[in-house]
């Protein structure tokens, strides 16, 4: 083989071969360059990259997320979650902002400047008013202007107004629990989790429904211990106590003492949850369990518990009264209202000589009545399910003055709040077992299954049966004449229970206000089988300022009508008259469908609670007024109504 | 005879060619779906329909010998050059340029189809023309007049990416001609004064405007830089393993300018992340890999010519638009091949897949 016999074509054909490896080489480096980018730009600037992703992409709209109700312990509803619309505007879509502002001003009565600046914004996204009612959300949509959208958002809203409102608490507009229930029970009340993110396009569309980074938790409708209807009853004597008397606030506490479920939380002033946000911040605060007082007379009961428990005296044993002024040796005076001379531990209750209850105490020593006063869980919080409880004001044993545990014996010198005291009542009544206090009942998931329920658990025995039993037959005296508080007597059921009356401290300088007190009662009924505690309490009431005059009479209202309303049997009657009571006709008062129609049941003498269940789950809406029996219905038994009407009833009580 | 060849066919060639394009489709679905909304679906159906015209009539050019084109080649080139002439008169104008021309219900973009006539007669004329001591400045003025006409009617077409195709073409495939030294200093020489001179004379401000715009993007990212911006945004968020198929933000809300055309490279990179990225881009080295053993294997130099033009053609339409999206050089708006959206270019490609088919099967045959 030589060169002479070499193909010309086959030759060319190698040096182009060879030429071809070199522009692979070339063509392979230039590859190898943009992969280099591809791999650096993927690896090295990621973290940058993402968040420069995510703003653009992920709109930080604070948009509220659904939430579930809150009812009381009977189903009827506190809060509610209804739809509402928020309106918005896309800046750079609006083609005149100056009209556009104008015939928005005009439907949304905001001022036409504040409007037009926001579109005028060079934003993708501005917020023009949240929750809108649906009638100006029409009008707005008929206007048909360019740049204005809106989102469907859920609104929090409580049906009943202030009813319950220091209790529920706030909703901010973010969908949040701020306070209150809403904020101890946030997290189970929180339909969507991840609220505030929703993606956006280029074009500042917002994309709310397929939010894949939407997480859903346990959400259910929260069941508290309240009774609607109790703490409307509650909320109104109150209100109406506060303002005769001109009190600065008041409290009414009610709980059943068997179970610690709390039946009434009433404040005033109170707070409408539903427009929080022009509430006097002085209305925010559940009192109850955020506000410390000395107790005043209510605590002697305490002592009286601690002699009885400690066993240092018996009941029988007379203390002289000094006729209504004890010079202590430090030269203190110690003045009961009126003059007594030899009372014993029952009399001393009775007629709240401070006096006898200093004796009590001096004869108690401080570490025994210290021991009890924290058996009845003063000095530490109460552990009930609401945000925001104090544990209240009480030195340790070691640290107390020598005096202190006489001004303590009457409950000057101590910082409790009204919970505490009611608890402590709370053990009284149920032989010494306090019980834990709470205010949710149960947890109730979309599909009715139970997410949580409240285990009635009690805390401890903080005295022992007998000497529960003993205070309760000293304290059923109070209410009898000649006792402090008659005016709390019920006919019907015994009470027992102790009125308060302490002069208000001045946090700035330490001494007592003259003029200002603290008016309270509280007690328990019926005596013998305590189904209900409850406490009163006024603040700086003007004119009468006793809390046998001024709280005593709301006790006995709020009491009575409770007892009646929980068909609890009056002395010496019989069983038979409850039962006859509740074998109302009833069964029949149900809503039939037939066809589309809904045929409709007679509700005469039907309970306003058979009535709410009498439309099921047909699309037929009751329209329920007054409470007792139903008494007036429209339409007319036997009619037949469509889908979406409304059917009204009446109802008056029976008695 | 047909058992050998058919024995001869480059499968490897032929699966990695349907690989691309199904991963195309796959692509081209997500790139069109909107988040929450259907998308413009339309122009998947559309793209599916371009594959299977393309596939019958790359087996139109796999049975047709590809020495055939020696001749044909140069008629393809001449009727070519009409449709370019008649574009320029009766063409659509699209997003500014006029390079498009109406046939029936679809519309098809002569300046695809002038790459594939350019690289015919410029394998012609190289393979007719053999110079072993290299191609001087006066040798190649015949193949730079072939370059320049369809240069200069898609040029006038205002549809520059496409332009830049022709004197790529003629770059790359006189280089493995072998153009002599000063020849070549010469040419880079005029290209460096002519660029310089048309940035000063001919670009229009637009294209003057994307040139500022890559050299820095982050001046004015609400604006100019706008398109790069959320292209790199878009690659660099996709990250290892990527955000998962149909799941690319910045795609399926909109951020990315034509995305199923030129950005349609972020949108597999968004969706799929470093891991597709590769595997995309290592289907198109073996596809070119492929390629270039066949320009090297070929029997004689205008298979070799035919396939280094094939080759560089899928090169430069890989390296401009991915070297584009990455922010390496200007955006020109190149398509990608069998990635992004398109009729002609795809019926282009795969004429092209179709001609290196052909050159591998008959490289044994005389």
């Amino acid at each position: 083989m030589s060169i002479r016999f070499q193909d010309p074509g086959k030759a060319r054909q190698t040096r182009l071969q060879k030429r071809l490896r070199f522009f692979y080489i070339a063509l392979c480096l230039g590859y190898f360059v943009i992969l280099v980018r591809g791999v650096t730009l993927m690896l090295q600037d990621n973290k940058k990259l993402e968040t420069i992703a995510m703003r653009q992409y992920r709109a930080a709209i604070q948009m509220a997320s659904d939430r579930s109700r809150i009812l009381d312990s009977k189903g009827q509803e506190f809060a509610i979650s209804v739809p509402a619309y928020s309106l918005y505007s896309d800046p750079r879509d609006v083609e005149n902002p100056s009209a556009t502002a104008q015939s928005l001003s005009n439907i949304l009565g905001i001022s036409k400047k504040n409007l037009e600046d926001k579109l005028r914004e060079k934003r993708k996204f501005v917020w023009l008013e949240r929750r809108l009612d649906s009638e100006k959300m029409e009008k707005i949509k008929k206007q048909n202007l360019h740049g204005i959208y809106s989102i469907k958002e859920n609104m929090r809203f409580y049906p009943h107004g202030k009813l319950g409102g220091n209790v529920l608490g706030v909703v901010g507009v973010d969908s949040k629990g701020l306070a209150g229930v809403e904020l101890a029970y946030n997290s189970y009340l929180t339909i969507t989790h991840d609220s505030g993110i929703y993606l956006r396009d280029a074009r500042g569309q917002i994309y709310v429904t397929p939010n894949a980074e939407e997480k859903t938790t346990e959400a259910g409708d929260v069941y508290l211990t309240l009774d609607k209807n109790l703490q409307f009853f509650a909320e109104k004597e109150l209100a109406a106590a506060v303002e005769k008397s001109g009190a600065k606030a008041g409290i009414v506490l009610m709980m059943d003492p068997k179970t610690g479920e709390i039946l009434i939380m009433a404040n005033s002033p109170s707070l409408d949850p539903n427009q929080f946000d022009r509430a006097d911040f002085n209305a925010w605060r559940n009192r109850t369990v955020t506000d410390i007082y000395e107790p005043g007379s209510t605590f002697k009961v305490i002592t009286a518990a601690a002699a009885l428990e400690s066993g240092v005296l018996s009941p029988r044993e007379k203390f002289y009264c000094e006729r209504g002024a004890l010079q202590l040796a430090n030269g203190h005076v110690i003045n009961d209202h009126s003059p007594h001379e030899w009372l014993d531990l029952s009399e001393i209750i009775k007629v709240s000589s401070n006096i006898g209850i200093y004796k009590v105490s001096q004869k108690l020593g401080k570490e025994k009545f210290y021991a009890t006063i924290r058996n009845f869980g003063f000095g530490s919080k109460t552990g009930i399910d609401f945000p925001g409880e104090v544990s209240g004001l009480l030195r340790s044993v070691q640290r107390w003055q020598p005096i202190e545990t006489g001004t303590i014996s009457f409950g000057q010198g101590i910082g409790v709040t009204s919970l505490q005291l009611l608890s402590a009542f709370g053990a009284i009544a149920n032989k010494g077992v306090r019980m834990q206090p709470h205010l949710v009942e149960k947890i109730v998931g979309k599909n009715g299954e139970l997410l949580y329920q409240v285990s009635h658990s009690s805390i401890n025995q903080s005295i022992r049966p007998e000497t529960a039993i003993q205070l309760t037959r000293m304290l059923q005296k109070v209410v009898e004449p000649g006792g402090t508080a008659p005016a709390a007597f019920i006919e019907e059921y015994p009470v027992a229970g102790k009125t308060g009356t302490a002069q208000k401290v001045d946090s700035k300088t330490g001494r007592y206000f003259e003029g200002k007190y603290v008016a309270s009662f509280i007690g328990f009924a019926p005596a013998e089988d305590p189904r209900l505690v409850m406490l009163v309490w006024l603040d700086e009431p003007q004119g009468a300022y006793f809390g046998g005059t001024v709280a005593a009479p709301v006790f006995k209202n709020i009491m009575q009508k409770a007892l009646h309303y929980m068909g609890v049997p009056p002395k010496g009657s019989s069983q038979e008259m409850i039962v006859v009571k509740k074998d109302f006709p009833s069964s029949e008062a149900v809503l039939v469908q037939e066809g589309d129609q809904f045929k409709v049941p007679d509700f005469h003498g039907v309970s306003l609670r058979q009535a709410l269940k009498a439309t099921g789950y047909f699309p037929v809406k009751m329209e329920l007024k007054g409470r007792g029996r139903a008494i007036l219905q429209s339409p007319e038994p036997g009619a037949y109504v469509s889908a979406g009407s409304k059917i009204y009833v009446e109802f008056a009580p029976l008695y | 005879m047909k058992r050998k060849i058919l024995e001869n066919f480059n499968w490897s060639l032929w699966w990695v060619t349907l690989s691309l394009m199904t991963l195309g489709l796959v692509n081209l679905y997500s790139a069109l779906s909107f988040w929450g909304e259907g998308g413009v679906l339309t122009l998947f159906w559309y793209q599916l329909l371009w594959f299977v015209i393309g596939i019958f009539l790359m087996l139109f050019l796999v049975t047709m010998d590809y020495r055939l084109w020696d001749k044909l080649g140069t008629y393809f080139y001449i009727f070519v050059l009409i449709l370019l002439l008649l574009v320029l008169f009766v063409g659509k104008v699209v997003s500014g340029h006029r390079s498009w021309l109406g046939v029936g219900p679809f519309t098809i973009q002569p300046s695809e189809f002038a790459k594939i006539g350019l690289i015919f007669v410029l394998a012609k004329y190289f393979s007719d023309n053999p110079l072993s001591a290299g191609y001087g400045f006066k040798d190649l003025i015949k193949p730079l007049l072939l370059t320049m006409l369809p240069f200069v009617l898609v040029i006038a077409g205002k549809d520059l990416g496409s332009s830049l195709f022709f004197p790529l073409l003629f770059g790359t495939m006189a280089m493995v001609a072998k153009i002599r030294r000063g020849t070549l200093i010469g040419f880079l020489v005029l290209i460096f004064l002519g660029g310089g001179l048309a940035y000063q004379f001919a670009l229009r401000p637009y294209q003057k405007e994307r040139i500022r715009i890559f050299l820095n993007p982050e001046a004015d990212p609400k604006k100019s830089g706008y398109h790069l911006i959320q292209s790199k945004i878009a690659v660099g968020s996709g990250q290892i393993f990527g955000k998962g198929y149909l799941k690319g933000r910045i795609n399926k809300l909109r951020y990315l300018p034509d995305k199923h055309t030129d950005f349609i490279f972020p949108v597999l990179a968004e969706e799929w992340g470093l891991i597709g990225g590769w595997l995309m881009l290592g289907l198109y080295v073996f596809l070119l890999w492929n390629g270039m053993m066949i320009a090297i294997k070929a029997r004689e130099p205008f298979g070799s010519f035919l396939a280094i033009g094939v080759v560089s053609l899928l090169f430069w339409h890989l390296f401009i638009n991915l070297g584009g999206v990455l922010g390496m050089i200007p955006l020109t708006g190149v398509p990608l091949p069998f990635l992004s959206y398109g009729g002609t270019s795809t019926l282009a490609f795969l004429m092209g897949i179709g001609l290196l088919l052909n050159i591998h099967m008959r490289r044994f045959m005389f």
